[in-house]
């Protein structure tokens, strides 16, 4: 290998925790193999037109199942994409919150007032496309 | 030979980023494309993350929390424009919108 | 050590008055959503007046050793040329015809050019990758929104799904290229790197791995300056945007693409003597013929303004990469600082550009009018101050003495002369003599023929106002560079530590379980 990159291990080095990797799922691919495999070959067939229907819960089967959504979800959908990932900074600010004092430098040489102040601007962002999202009647479900 | 390496996670995060391209090339549909470009995202966020555990910076990792969040928001405009798209012409064959020539 | 967020007063400013303007345009009342662009003007023309330091805050953003310009001259720039796209777009978003405005979206418009512009303002002060690639984005994400909802022809929707699908896929090659500059240099700062590329070519030990990760990343954002290879994008999303936007895409895209390709290669220092730079260079002058021969010569070829404009955009950007290619000269010939002439001629281009995109919102009072050549066939007649503004603007694109135009590519071609690239300033100066023909077809259309059919304008006040300071402005700094010259100029900067830095702790080796 490359001498300016040398080996990064992250992972155990034997062939032997491999191979109980693989018996798992020679043990799992087999077992469900063998189950379509016996209950094909064992079981009874009647064909019907009854019979031949998806299964819906005992009721009658009623249209496609290529329906249109409701353009409602997909909004719904972006803006819990956003959201959700917005989420993510916020993880990073509690992991070294409980290092501070008040007012006090804190381990990252960033007082902790100037890293809430930034939480909290952060925060209000968020809140103008919260504002913007409600303002705009996403969040009405009629 | 059977630790993994530097090497391993690029080679993946290049292969990732190969299929995405090629994806976006070839396919039509804009849906697949738009998933094309994610699976690219993803292998730069893999590669990110190799370098930062590999030169111990953490640097990579929170670009890849930034990267994220764009891909996140780009496939909400996607999603948007996709909708929008729909509701004008009822397809998404990329072939299907060409009003400009020249 | 303390956050400088001190030097970002003009785009926290633009960003506050987006994220107002963007809420406003929910008003109830529609006289309340009609003041969007109000406040919008008002921010940049404050956001201007902040980058110029009229408020006490500092403007001189110390640099740190790796930036070969001065930062204030984008945010001056941006704030500038902001302000006049906002009078020139005016009336938008438009519903079906120029005119009737969709004052049900203004909110949105205003606020994501404000965005966009706040992106533009910031470029020049970023010295970390991610920070850079934040910046990019939040310049493009915006103008992706602004195209497809420009206007409510389904032209301008096509145009949005093509410019932001590729934009997507560009913004992922650029972003791969930085993943391998970051795991060569193992840090995301720019000085970081900039000491790694020192230290590996003294040693003659560039990886691979390093120098695909510029070209990765120059060539990904050359998407941003609609240059060869991701220039095919430009024609059709140019005319299918309506004009103002066309107009801002002209602007805030390419400006923040340049001080990216920018600040990429000087993360080399600019040393195209050594291996890695040898590469660069030769990559960059490829770029440079090709956009500026393809975009010219198919600019013959079109018969839509919007399409000859949008091929004159990538023509302009090859010029500009020209300027690079000569890199940043020798200390004792000032002449020979081809970055200087890049950043001087981005200016000068976004002025005349907005001044000649002004004039056709002018006159395109309906739909899909004076966007064929036929449409503006004599305009001069009855409207003979609109085409006389709209003719200076088209001489200074094409390079005439006495505008910005000329000057700008003067510097180019002085700095192509001076770092010895010859062939390359003869091949500047035959693409400006084809560039002057479709140009002149323009002007030709305008003043030699009889009109086909009576003109209706856009009478709005701003729209006149942006179009008569971008001309002067064309006229005045193409007599009298020197104001322009001075911001542009790096000479008489302090030098210090960047300008936003936070230490990051000393990494611990990951500890899971337990």
């Amino acid at each position: 290998m490359n001498s300016l990159l040398p080996s990064l291990s992250l992972a155990a080095a034997s062939y032997n925790e491999w191979a109980v990797l693989g018996l798992l799922f020679v043990i799992a691919a087999g077992f469900a193999a063998a189950n379509v495999v016996l209950s094909t070959s064992l079981g009874p067939k009647r064909k019907g037109l009854i019979k031949d229907e998806p299964y819906e819960s005992g009721m009658n089967p009623v249209g496609d199942t290529k329906q249109r959504f409701n353009v409602r979800f997909y909004l719904v959908a972006m803006i819990f994409l956003v959201f959700d990932v917005e989420v993510l900074f916020l993880i990073p600010f509690i992991t070294i919150f409980p290092q501070y004092d008040f007012l006090q430098l804190g381990a990252y040489g960033i007082k902790f007032g100037v890293l809430f102040a930034a939480v909290l601007t952060f925060m209000a962002i968020i809140l103008v496309a919260y504002l913007y999202a409600w303002g705009k009647g996403v969040l009405k479900w009629d | 030979m059977s630790q993994i390496e530097l090497y391993h996670y690029l080679a993946v995060g290049a292969i990732l980023f190969g299929i995405g391209l090629v994806g976006f090339m070839t396919r039509r549909n804009l849906i697949m494309m738009f998933l094309c470009t994610e699976i690219m995202f993803q292998g730069v966020a893999l590669n990110l993350i190799a370098f930062s555990r590999f030169h111990m910076n953490p640097a990579g990792q929170s670009f890849v929390i930034f990267l994220l969040s764009i891909a996140a928001s780009e496939a909400a405009l996607a999603l948007g424009l996709v909708v929008l798209l729909f509701r004008r012409r009822e397809t998404l064959n990329a072939d299907e919108w060409s009003e400009m020539q020249g | 050590m303390e956050l400088h967020v001190k030097f970002l007063v003009p785009e926290i400013i633009l960003l506050v008055a987006a994220c107002v303007v963007t809420l406003l345009g929910l008003a109830r009342a529609d006289s309340t959503r009609k003041m969007t662009q109000l406040i919008a003007a008002l921010a940049t023309a404050l956001a201007f007046a902040a980058s110029l330091g009229l408020f006490g805050n500092p403007i001189a953003v110390p640099q740190s050793t790796h930036v070969f310009f001065n930062s204030q001259y984008i945010t001056i720039l941006a704030c500038a040329i902001g302000f006049l796209s906002v009078l020139s777009s005016w009336d938008m978003p438009a519903r079906g015809e120029p005119g009737q405005t969709d004052s049900n979206y203004r909110g949105e418009f205003f606020g994501m050019m404000l965005f966009s512009l706040a992106g533009v303002a910031m470029i020049g002060k970023v010295n970390d990758l991610i920070w850079l690639f934040l910046v990019l984005e939040l310049v493009s994400i915006p103008t992706y929104i602004m195209v497809a909802t420009g206007r409510s022809q389904i032209i301008a929707q096509e145009a949005g799904v093509k410019y932001f699908f590729l934009g997507a896929l560009a913004a992922a090659i650029f972003l791969f290229g930085f993943s391998y500059l970051y795991g060569f240099a193992g840090s995301t700062r720019f000085v970081d790197i900039a000491a790694a590329f020192t230290a590996a070519s003294t040693s003659h030990t560039v990886p691979a791995l390093a120098l695909i990760g510029l070209l990765m990343a120059i060539i990904g954002i050359s998407y941003k300056i609609a240059a060869v290879p991701l220039h095919f994008y430009a024609p059709d999303v140019y005319q299918g945007a309506a004009t103002p936007v066309t107009a801002f895409l002209a602007f805030a895209p390419k400006a923040a693409g340049f001080v990216a390709i920018i600040s990429i290669v000087s993360l080399t220092g600019f040393n195209y003597a050594s291996s890695t730079g040898s590469v660069l260079q030769t990559l960059l002058t490829v770029m440079a013929i090709l956009t500026m021969t393809l975009g010219n010569v198919l600019a013959l070829l079109q018969r839509n303004i919007k399409r000859i404009l949008a091929y004159s955009s990538i023509a302009h950007s090859g010029y500009m990469l020209v300027g690079l290619v000569a890199g940043k000269g020798t200390p004792d010939s000032p002449m020979s600082d081809g970055i200087t002439a890049t950043l001087f001629y981005l200016g000068g281009y976004a002025v005349m550009n907005l001044g000649a995109f002004a004039m056709l919102i002018y006159l395109q009072g309906k739909a899909d009018a004076g966007e064929d050549l036929d449409d503006l066939a004599g305009v001069s007649k009855d409207h003979p101050a609109a085409a006389l503004l709209f003719t200076l603007c088209l001489f200074s694109l094409i390079g005439m003495p006495a505008t910005i135009g000329f000057l700008g590519k003067l510097y180019i071609v002085q700095s192509a002369l001076a770092s010895g690239h010859g062939t390359l300033a003869v091949i500047v100066v035959i693409n400006a003599a084809i560039a002057a023909a479709y140009y002149l077809k323009i002007v030709a259309a305008m003043y030699l023929r009889d009109p086909l059919y009576p003109f209706v304008v856009r009478p709005q006040f701003p729209l006149k106002v942006a179009a008569l300071v971008c001309t002067f402005a064309v006229i005045v700094l193409g007599i009298m560079p020197a104001p322009l010259l001075n911001v542009t100029n790096k000479a008489g900067l302090p030098s210090g530590p960047p300008a936003v830095h936070i230490d990051m702790p000393t990494p611990q080796p990951l500890v899971l379980g337990n």
